[in-house]
């Protein structure tokens, strides 16, 4: 039984009028934040209430955190706070940009959903919260209870890293873990579902008990500014797009294959920001679930459980298995029943795993270490990961195709066995134009032009990663956005991998695209790439940092991010004739302003 | 100055004040403003994104000996990939006379690998060709082209090109002689301006001001086109000498160099559909001796800088000039600049155009051997390793090649001791094969892919056509009777067409324009037979003509000659007629 009632919806109908046609635009993650917004904004107007927010903890509210890089985190927080809503929970959420280590002070119970990215990082909007967590000032948290979902991906030396070290780091501090840490791979969702619902059961007795004790009623938040609409399009009700073309854009005899595709889109249900990534979903090719058939030396039709459904063979590897990415705890649990010296190293060392990934698929692992067949189908099943969707920045602005979409992709070489790319196999040769793909919109509010038309704009996007730098530019040219544009590109050659090399002449003889710098690896005896342009072109670089412009990078996180981040560090030591401590905290304080914002993967 | 000249120049002005001035063509504001051939072309090399330099600059590059161009194959599929189209560049070196030293064929040899599409293309006015040069690449490539003694500048544009000389004497003191002539004019009409030393080769940057830059003979606006220079050394006339802008022919006797015929006014290139074009003849000036030839060729040049019409591009080459005013006009013009007048042209007759192919031995007891080059096009593929071939010779070769004007390649002044040697090296390759005379007489340009003016296939199409018609030769029992056929792939005319007993210019994709009637001694242009026929016409016509020429034709009358006396083309005395078909 509610102690406040919830306001009546008073509104004049004009009023609401006006609202549900602005709310009928807005996509459920600028809903959410709205809701936020105008909540605190009705606070404000009650000052006794702010005396008494400063009073240490509504004790029985749920504060969610979510440090998010491709929108994931900020995915199942949402979750978590919706499942703890219709339990009848009190929930807040905040992004961990918006949030910091003195705000834990007020705090009860927090659960944080956090991944992990590039190698073993912290998500950008994490940084900060990162940073005063693990400084030496770090404040005693004995009165907060806590739990953390970690995502990450196995793939990657350093698996969910970062929610490993806050989940220790919290206790070192003193706060009580009210649920254990869930690592979360790519395929997230079920290991999310299974935390999510912990945390929630757990609470809820938790704060029943505390109710029965100090009898106080939580305040249920599930009834605020919903309106009637169709379902939102997600990785869980995506949207079937039609291809409209597919061109490889890498000219004849380059060695890589790489494609641009446009999807057909009705902008009344999918709306993108420049920025934004597009997820596809797509099955496993036939040929290759086949194979795997023919390794077992089964039909298909035999009844086999996967993630706790039940199907036949076939159905289950075609829709359902992960087959085309080899899962690091797979290798190992492979490893653990074989006994083979070359899969052990495999097991144990990162760098041997990575290398064999690369050109190898679930198969050719098979083929190569346990041809013999001694584990069983089962027990591979249990062992393997669910498809996750592809994400792809995308690489248009709906401002100016409104009814499309489009992506760079690129099409890595078949493996021995002849396989493709999950959804680059399928978009860029198995799929034909007027065929429909799966699609859903990954928003990322990390990698946004900045608000001001006026502010410069700095885009590093080697390879595929110059694919949301096109869907910038063609914003920026539809705003008339008075800032200027310089863009950093690279590639193994001129003449064959210069993406969108026409598209960037012509920006650049209307002045939209005032700085052109590119670097082509392979053009030379010594190789040549982004961040040796951007040393050459320190001086003026710096001079457009400090001047306000927005930096962005995207690409390969491995090793590119890394060595274009270190040409930065080394602009701003020598530039800003600062010492390295001094650089490195000028770039987080970029970052920190949103100046700073990558997308790499 | 003499009376009636003053008048003229009167009568002139009055023209030009009576009638509205025509504009000047766009490219001569380019020359104008160019600060000597500058131009912003050494910023252009640096821009890295883009393979291609602006369009003015595309114009002042080729004083440089440098052509753009962009692989016409594949503009559609790039187009698609949002790629611009593929640029490269034609580097052509000048080698005057067409002497070139074994280390010389060497270097060359490797910069077609290093720096371009790993071909040589020996062309039709004995320069050497390197295609598929990327932006990049062109200052390493143009360096060391003058590190082994050659050099570009003026190799295109509007200037007194690549001097040409013959290449099969049987007398190698004389054609020494005569060889030294053709150096000592291409010297002397090589352009002064510094831009070249400093945007390539990294002169030092001396010239600021335009002013203290100065080309004596050519002014800052150079000529109002190309300009083509020829020494032939009868009775061959295997560089074509009158369809040039200007010719010397050597006038020997008893074993001395006398002088030089001089001529004026030869050229080849027309447009398709613009009668106000057409080939030309040369005509003969004069004789002049050794020690005038450097002043004749100057005050040549000078004539044609001022009153070359610098208003339309397709009139503006020297053959008009000298067609328009008649060439006792020409006379007048050289007499006032050079305050003597020539003397009357001595006795000179042509026998043979093309090249001796094989083995011809010289006074000296040394050897040339005359190597059939198809189409001019040095490379290696499945058939033939014809590149590595003659890097195998010039790694050993004492003497020094030539590139003749027909695009073939003399192994010249072998040693006798020697001479064994190199034939081992050209039967272990191969090369001594023997080819139909059809063959051996056939020239094609280098048209698709690179060349931007082609309408039409060439060099890639000519030898399959070759084939072809050596079938029809057989199928009638006369594969000897060597038939001269020529193509091009566009109206500019580079293979000479319009001489050839068989002429072939290309007008769109498959489809040309078919001549007859040129002679094997290079004195007389052809005339249009057949207009815009695909390959199955070509046959059928030459089947016709040559089971017509099998019966009909006189003992050692050539099919050019044939034609004519059947009527099928009219014998052409004026180049207007070229186009006019007869039938």
């Amino acid at each position: 039984m509610p102690l406040i009632e919830w306001p009546k919806n008073t509104s004049e109908p004009d009023q609401w009028n006006q609202l549900s046609v602005l709310i009928k635009q807005l996509e459920p993650s600028q809903k959410l934040w709205l809701s936020g917004y105008l909540a605190a904004s009705a606070e404000s107007n009650m000052p006794n209430q702010i005396a008494q927010a400063s009073v240490p903890a509504v004790e029985s509210q749920l504060t969610i955190l979510y440090g998010s890089q491709t929108g994931n985190s900020e995915s199942v927080a949402i979750q978590l706070k919706e499942t703890a809503e219709a339990t009848g929970l009190q929930t807040e959420l905040f992004s961990l940009a918006d949030f910091t280590v003195k705000n834990l002070a007020k705090k009860s119970y927090i659960t944080l959903v956090i991944s992990t990215h590039g190698e073993g990082e912290a998500p950008d909007d994490a940084e900060l919260f990162y940073e005063q967590l693990f400084s030496k000032k770090a404040p005693e948290l004995t009165h907060l209870n806590y739990s953390v979902l970690a995502l990450g991906d196995s793939s990657y030396e350093l698996y969910c890293q970062t929610g490993k070290e806050i989940d220790d780091r919290l206790a070192d501090l003193g706060a009580t873990r009210f649920n254990d840490r869930i690592d979360c791979d790519v395929d997230f969702e079920a290991e999310a579902n299974l935390w999510v619902n912990a945390v929630v059961k757990r609470l809820d007795s938790e704060f029943k008990e505390r109710v029965s004790q100090d009898n106080i009623t939580t305040l249920p938040l599930n009834n605020h500014l919903t309106t009637p609409t169709q379902i939102a399009i997600s990785r869980k009700n995506p949207y079937a797009a039609e291809i409209l073309n597919i061109q490889k854009i890498t000219g004849h005899g380059s060695i890589k294959n790489t494609f641009h595709i446009e999807l057909a889109i009705d902008p009344e249900i999918i709306q993108y920001q420049p920025g934004d990534s597009l997820g596809i979903i797509a099955q496993n090719h036939e040929h290759s679930v086949n194979q795997l058939l023919a390794h077992w030396q089964v039909s298909g039709d035999e009844l086999y459980q996967f993630k706790g459904q039940s199907a036949d063979l076939k159905t289950l590897l075609i829709e359902y298995v992960e087959i085309s990415q080899i899962s690091k705890p797979f290798v190992q649990f492979l490893a653990k029943h074989i006994d083979d010296s070359d899969l052990k190293s495999l097991a144990t060392s990162h760098q041997l795993y990575e290398a064999f990934c690369h050109g190898n698929q679930l198969y050719d692992l098979l083929q190569k270490f346990d041809s013999s067949r001694s584990v069983s189908i089962q027990d591979t099943l249990d062992h393997l990961k669910q498809i996750t969707p592809r994400l792809y920045s995308i690489a248009s602005a709906q401002s100016v195709y409104e009814d499309e979409v489009h992506l760079t992709v690129n099409l890595e070489d078949a493996t021995n066995s002849g396989a493709l790319g999950l959804a680059s196999g399928l978009l860029c040769e198995q799929a034909e134009v007027g065929d429909c793909v799966s699609i859903f919109i990954e928003s990322n509010h990390n990698f946004r032009l900045p608000d001001d038309p006026q502010t410069n704009v700095i885009m590093i996007g080697p390879g595929t990663g110059i694919a949301p730098f096109r869907a910038f530019l063609q914003q920026r040219k539809q705003q008339q956005a008075a800032g200027e544009n310089w863009l950093f590109f690279g590639n193994p050659h001129f003449s064959t991998d210069f993406l969108y090399q026409t598209e960037w002449l012509k920006l650049q003889k209307l002045n939209l695209l005032t700085g052109l710098d590119v670097a082509f690896s392979r053009d030379q005896v010594e190789k040549v790439y982004v961040q040796n342009k951007l040393l050459t072109k320190a001086q003026e670089l710096w001079k457009w940092i400090e001047n306000g412009a927005h930096l962005y990078l995207c690409g390969d996180a491995n090793k590119m991010a890394k060595d274009v981040e270190q040409a930065l560090l080394t602009i701003i030591t020598e530039q800003g004739n600062l010492d390295t401590d001094a650089a490195k905290a000028y770039l987080k304080a970029l970052k920190r302003a949103n100046k700073y914002q990558k997308d790499v993967y | 100055m003499p009376t009636n000249t003053k008048r003229m120049f009167i009568e002139m002005n009055q023209i030009n004040n009576t009638s509205q001035p025509k504009p000047l063509e766009a490219v001569e504001h380019i020359k104008d403003d160019s600060n000597y051939l500058r131009g912003t072309i050494a910023d252009e090399l640096l821009n890295e994104v883009t393979g291609s330099v602006i369009e003015s600059d595309t114009q002042l590059t080729k004083f440089h000996g440098i052509y753009q161009q962009d692989d016409r194959d594949l503009r559609k599929e790039r187009s698609r990939q949002k790629l611009e189209p593929l640029y490269s560049f034609m580097i052509r070196a000048r080698v005057p006379g067409g002497i070139c030293q074994p280390d010389q064929w060497q270097a060359i040899d490797d910069m077609a690998d290093r720096y371009a599409n790993g071909s040589i293309r020996i062309t039709t006015r004995q320069a050497f060709q390197f295609h598929g040069v990327i932006k990049n690449k062109l200052k390493a490539t143009v360096a060391a082209i003058n590190q082994h003694m050659m050099d570009t500048i003026a190799a295109c544009g509007d200037v007194n090109r690549n001097v040409m000389c013959s290449a099969n004497p049987e007398q190698s003191d004389l054609h020494q002689e005569v060889y030294q002539t053709a150096q000592q004019i291409s010297d002397h009409l090589t352009p002064r301006t510094s831009a070249y030393h400093e945007i390539w080769l990294n002169g030092d940057k001396v010239i600021t001001e335009p002013k203290t830059d100065h080309e004596p003979i050519y002014g800052k606006t150079y000529l109002p086109r190309k300009f083509k220079t020829a020494v032939v050394i009868p009775p061959d006339n295997d560089v074509d000498v009158l369809a040039h802008d200007l010719g010397f022919i050597a006038i020997i006797r008893e074993q001395k160099l006398l002088g030089f015929n001089v001529t004026v006014g030869g050229g080849m290139g027309t447009t398709h559909g613009d009668p106000k074009t057409f080939p030309l003849l040369a005509h003969t000036l004069g004789f002049c001796t050794p020690q005038q030839v450097l002043s004749v060729a100057e005050n040549i040049v000078k004539i044609q800088r001022d009153h070359g019409d610098r208003t339309n591009r397709k009139h503006a080459r020297f053959k008009y000039t000298v067609d328009d005013h008649g060439i006792d006009w020409v006379r007048e013009q050289l007499f006032e600049r050079m305050g003597f007048n020539l003397e009357p042209p001595q006795n000179a007759n042509f026998t043979h155009t093309g090249d001796r192919f094989g083995w011809g031995k010289n006074q000296d007891g040394s050897w040339n051997y005359t190597l059939y080059v198809a189409n001019g096009r040095v490379k290696d593929d499945a058939e033939l390793k014809l590149k590595s071939a003659l890097r195998a010779i010039a790694d050993i070769h004492q003497g020094h090649f030539r590139l003749t004007a027909n695009q073939n390649l003399v192994i010249a002044l072998v040693a006798s001791q020697q001479k064994s040697q190199i034939e081992k090296l050209l039967i272990q390759y191969g090369l001594t094969k023997p080819a139909s005379s059809t063959r051996l007489l056939s020239m094609a340009c280098v048209a698709f892919p690179t060349c931007t003016l082609a309408m039409a296939e060439a060099e890639r199409y000519l030898p399959d056509l070759i084939t072809k018609i050596e079938s029809i030769q057989e199928q009638h029992h006369i594969a000897h009777r060597g038939i001269m056929i020529r193509m091009t792939g566009c109206p500019n005319g580079c293979a000479r067409p319009f001489m050839a007993e068989v002429g072939f210019v290309g007008k769109a994709l498959g489809r040309y324009n078919m001549y007859l009637g040129g002679n094997k001694q290079g004195t007389r242009l052809n005339q249009l037979f057949d207009e815009n026929i695909d390959e199955k016409q070509i046959i059928k016509h030459l089947d016709t003509l040559i089971g017509h020429f099998a019966q009909q034709g006189k003992d050692h009358e050539d099919f050019g000659d044939f034609v004519i006396r059947q009527g099928y083309v009219k014998k052409v005395n004026h180049g207007i007629e070229v186009n006019i078909k007869t039938t």
